[in-house]
């Protein structure tokens, strides 16, 4: 077990190797000179000197390897340079500053998730074909073909402008996160719902099951018992990936609902040509992408006795 | 004449997809008596399975059975499925193939074999648990309480085998059917498995109905004989009269297989 | 295949709303009542009527001819993007399925590192260096799909090189490249329809998406996405402005992937 999860972080490091390099890499698609841009966004009037200054101040001067070297020395001590925009503000304190409201929504939005698509999906076995399975069909159906943010935009109109009861956005009203967190989770709702249904109608005609009925067991016991804790012991991989999408996630709905988290501070940042904030948020993502993937799947192995003895 | 335990008369199953139906069982009719074990044979595909989960009322639609199962005295067919659940397991036990993946792959055996135990008996899990391993040792298995608290994937497939057997015996039965027990083990186990059914057959006097494809492990250990063929029985009779004197050309042809098998093995063994 | 495709009636009803969309996409400046960047101040917000069939814009522009024009950036586009991103990845995937050994390891490597960032976020971040803009969201969409096909199409051809009809073209001796494209394109080929025609779907509410966000499409273009985003600023006073992007955006998502699940099943040799 112990030598699994080793393992399993070993096997991380160079992921993490990767994403680093590849967000340090992007930044060399942008079209125009870096400097330029720098000191176009700050108003100084790019003569050689200011560049050449600029250059060195950036540390572009320098190869590309050694410029990566140093640059990962920074991150790891979570320093992502200065705003190309704000140069009296960096990058890391706005990250910080904009991410708790990022993930508290993400979190609320994980939470519905969660509390709506487990039990769905198990009813939706049980009574497989039946009027609710079928209704639920259709759900999913229907929440994969609508893009999310008109959806954002259908429920802002139903509930802050026509009944008036949740405000249209922003993070200071009670109640605001609702709106939010209902849109970015209906798509993983209707995703979530369907792996579970799927995995506990596949268990259903596990040779196990044959047998617990064999025994006379109650199909409630068998059901509750044992399919369901073997698909959600399946799902879990796949639950846990769903907290980086829906972090991911955010950008859209962030900027539907003006809720200020770093979706918002990654589109203005684009809009901004604010290269450092974009690079550190591809960073943040990518990070997270493969962190919660290894808790995913470290949690799964914990909860599986075929994974528990050392072999 | 024997006290009948199990009684099965006419029945039929069949299956329906698409408005066309599927006879897979057609008008199968045999009796066990107490003490008595009765072999079903056949091909793969012939409706031996399909016949064991309709006695015990495991088939749902689209699956469609006709016909009477008299359990002593009750029809099980038109039973409700409380009762059917009570008579599953505790009254008609069944051994799987397959033992691999008969269990719960995520729970220890030991709370796999009190499940059903302490539900059918109403007993503690304690209780239950001492049973448990009461009967593993009546197998041959020395130290049931280190199997009991193992899980499936830790013990061969044979010690699962063996582990279904004694959920079967602790809750003594009137009738055991083994569903191709031998199908899944390796030819070497096949007579170790055959073995411990004939001991059960000794130790218990219940009547076990035992299915398999392979007439030479059936022969060992039945007194009756069916032969079934694309869902009906083709041959019955006691097992020494429908091994040399098989009737319908498709009990021919099964015993003529396993004449053959016996031969080539007696040819391979002279050639050592 | 395709047989199998006109009996069901999901699929046709798909195909035909696919199929007159295009059209309409096509001979948008003859179908289209108004001439849809025309800017009418004065008759902002317009009810529908007969010179607006669904009413003007926040400009007084034309809805109706907007919605018909959007079809162009907005399918037109989504099955550009597709079609580069299965040519792109069918050619590596093809290449790292056929060839084997180091070539093949190189290639899957990289589409792991592709593969293990959230696809989101790698449009974005592409999106972002190279600056807004609808080519750009088109690259960075192509940029990150090519793993995904190239995955797909490489475990298909590792398929379908280890069935027999391969196996008999090369013992006949016929060349490589006639392998290739006798029976290799063919077969994969049906499978890659299927796989577009689900990701189509993706691609339009990906790159409308964007296009919503103000990253793709500029104004005063038409587009179904950026369409929505306008509408959105009006959505207090004048809420019924969007409707019709939305509907027209969810029925042609919605016909593609109904029809991308009617080719699975009719590809899929287990259903009917």
């Amino acid at each position: 077990m112990k030598q699994y999860i080793a393992r399993r972080i070993l096997l991380a490091i160079p992921m993490l190797l990767v994403v680093t390099f590849i967000s340090f890499g992007l930044i060399h698609l942008i079209p125009s000179d870096p400097v330029e841009v720098a000191l176009r966004v700050n108003e100084i009037i790019p003569t050689d000197e200011a560049i050449a200054i600029m250059r060195e101040e950036l540390g572009l001067d320098q190869p590309f390897f050694t410029r990566y070297a140093s640059w990962l020395k920074q991150i790891a001590r979570f320093d992502f340079g200065q705003s190309y925009i704000n140069k009296n503000r960096s990058v890391s304190g706005e990250i910080l500053r904009s991410l708790p409201a990022t993930l508290k929504l993400a979190g609320m939005s994980f939470m519905i998730v969660v509390g709506v698509s487990i039990p769905l999906g198990i009813i939706c076995a049980v009574y497989k074909d039946r009027l609710i399975d079928r209704a639920m069909r259709i759900f999913i159906f229907v929440a994969t073909a609508v893009p999310n943010y008109w959806m954002g935009i259908l429920l802002i109109w139903l509930f802050a402008v026509k009944l008036k009861i949740l405000p249209t956005g922003g993070n200071q009203q009670s109640g605001a996160i609702i709106l939010p967190a209902v849109t970015l989770s209906l798509t993983y709702i209707a995703t979530y719902m369907r792996l579970i249904r799927n995995s506990m109608l596949e268990n259903l005609t596990e040779n196990y099951v044959y047998y617990a009925r064999t025994r006379g067991l109650k199909e409630k016991s068998i059901i509750g018992r044992h399919v369901l804790k073997n698909s959600l012991h399946e799902s879990i991989a796949a639950l846990g990936m769903s907290v980086a999408q829906l972090i991911s996630g955010t950008v859209v709905v962030e900027n539907i609902f003006s809720w200020p988290g770093i979706g918002r501070l990654c589109i203005s940042a684009i809009f901004n040509r604010d290269y450092p904030v974009i690079q550190a948020y591809i960073l943040m993502m990518g990070v997270l992408f493969i962190l919660c993937n290894l808790l995913a799947d470290i949690t799964q192995a914990m909860l599986d006795p075929r994974l528990q003895e050392v072999k | 004449m024997a006290e009948t335990i199990l009684q099965v008369e006419d029945l039929s199953v069949s299956f329906e997809k698409n408005g066309q139906r599927d006879m897979l069982v057609q008008n199968v009719s045999f009796q066990i008596e107490k003490n008595q074990c009765l072999g079903i044979v056949g091909e793969s595909g012939s409706g031996k399975s399909i016949t064991c989960k309709a006695i015990l009322g495991l088939l749902r639609p689209p699956f469609h059975v006709t016909g009477k199962v008299s359990f002593l005295g009750r029809d099980l067919l038109l039973a409700e499925d409380t009762t059917l659940r009570k008579v599953r397991g505790s009254e008609i036990a069944m051994i799987l193939q397959h033992p691999m993946t008969a269990f719960d792959p995520l729970e220890p055996i030991g709370k796999q074999m009190t499940e059903s135990i302490t539900l059918h008996k109403g007993i503690s899990e304690k209780e239950a648990l001492i049973l448990s391993a009461a009967s593993l040792e009546k197998l041959n298995i020395h130290q049931p309480m280190e199997v009991i608290q193992k899980y499936p994937h830790q013990v061969s497939g044979g010690m699962l085998q063996r582990v279904m057997i004694a959920i079967a015996l602790v809750m003594e039965p009137a009738v055991i059917i083994a569903d191709e027990p031998t199908t899944a083990v390796d030819a070497v186990n096949v007579a170790t498995v055959v073995e411990l059914f004939e001991s059960l057959k000794k130790m218990r006097k219940t009547a076990l109905v035992f299915v398999s494809h392979d007439l030479n492990v059936v022969a060992r250990l039945s007194d009756q004989l069916v032969v079934m063929n694309e869902g009906s029985i083709v041959e019955r009779g006691q097992v020494e009269e429908v091994l040399h004197h098989p009737q319908h050309p498709k009990a021919q042809q099964l015993v003529e297989t396993r004449q053959a098998l016996v031969n080539q093995f007696y040819r391979y063994v002279k050639r050592r | 295949m395709i047989r199998k495709l006109l009996k069901d009636k999901v699929a046709l009803v798909s195909m035909t709303i696919i199929f007159i969309t295009v059209l309409l996409g096509i001979f948008a400046p003859v179908v289209a009542p108004n001439d849809p960047m025309e800017t009418r101040i004065i008759q902002k917000y317009a009810s529908p009527d007969r010179e607006f069939p669904l009413g003007t814009d926040h400009l007084g522009r034309c809805q109706l001819s907007r919605l018909l024009h959007g079809i162009r950036p907005t399918i037109f586009l989504s099955l550009l993007t597709t079609v580069c991103t299965i040519t792109l990845g069918g050619l590596v995937g093809m290449i790292a399925g056929y060839s084997k050994g180091w070539l093949d390891e190189i290639i899957m490597r990289a589409v792991d590192v592709m593969l293990s960032f959230p696809s989101q976020v790698m449009v974005l971040a592409v999106v972002g260096m190279l600056g807004v803009g609808m080519r750009n969201v088109v690259i960075a969409t192509i940029a990150i799909k090519w793993a995904w096909y190239a995955r797909m199409i490489r475990s298909c051809v590792k398929r379908h090189t280890h069935q027999n009809y391969v196996n008999y073209a090369k013992a006949v001796g016929a060349s490589q490249s006639f392998i290739i494209i006798n029976h290799l394109i063919p077969a994969v080929l049906s499978e890659i329809v299927m796989l577009a025609s689900l990701d189509m779907g993706w691609v339009m509410i990906s790159i409308s998406t964007l296009s919503f966000l103000g990253l793709g499409i500029q104004p005063p273009a038409p587009e179904w996405g950026a369409m929505l985003s306008e509408a959105k600023n009006a959505l207090m006073t004048h809420p019924t402005q969007m409707l019709g992007p939305g509907i027209a955006l969810v029925l042609v998502v919605s016909s593609f992937n109904m029809l991308g699940d009617s080719l699975r099943d009719a590809l899929d040799p287990k259903e009917g």
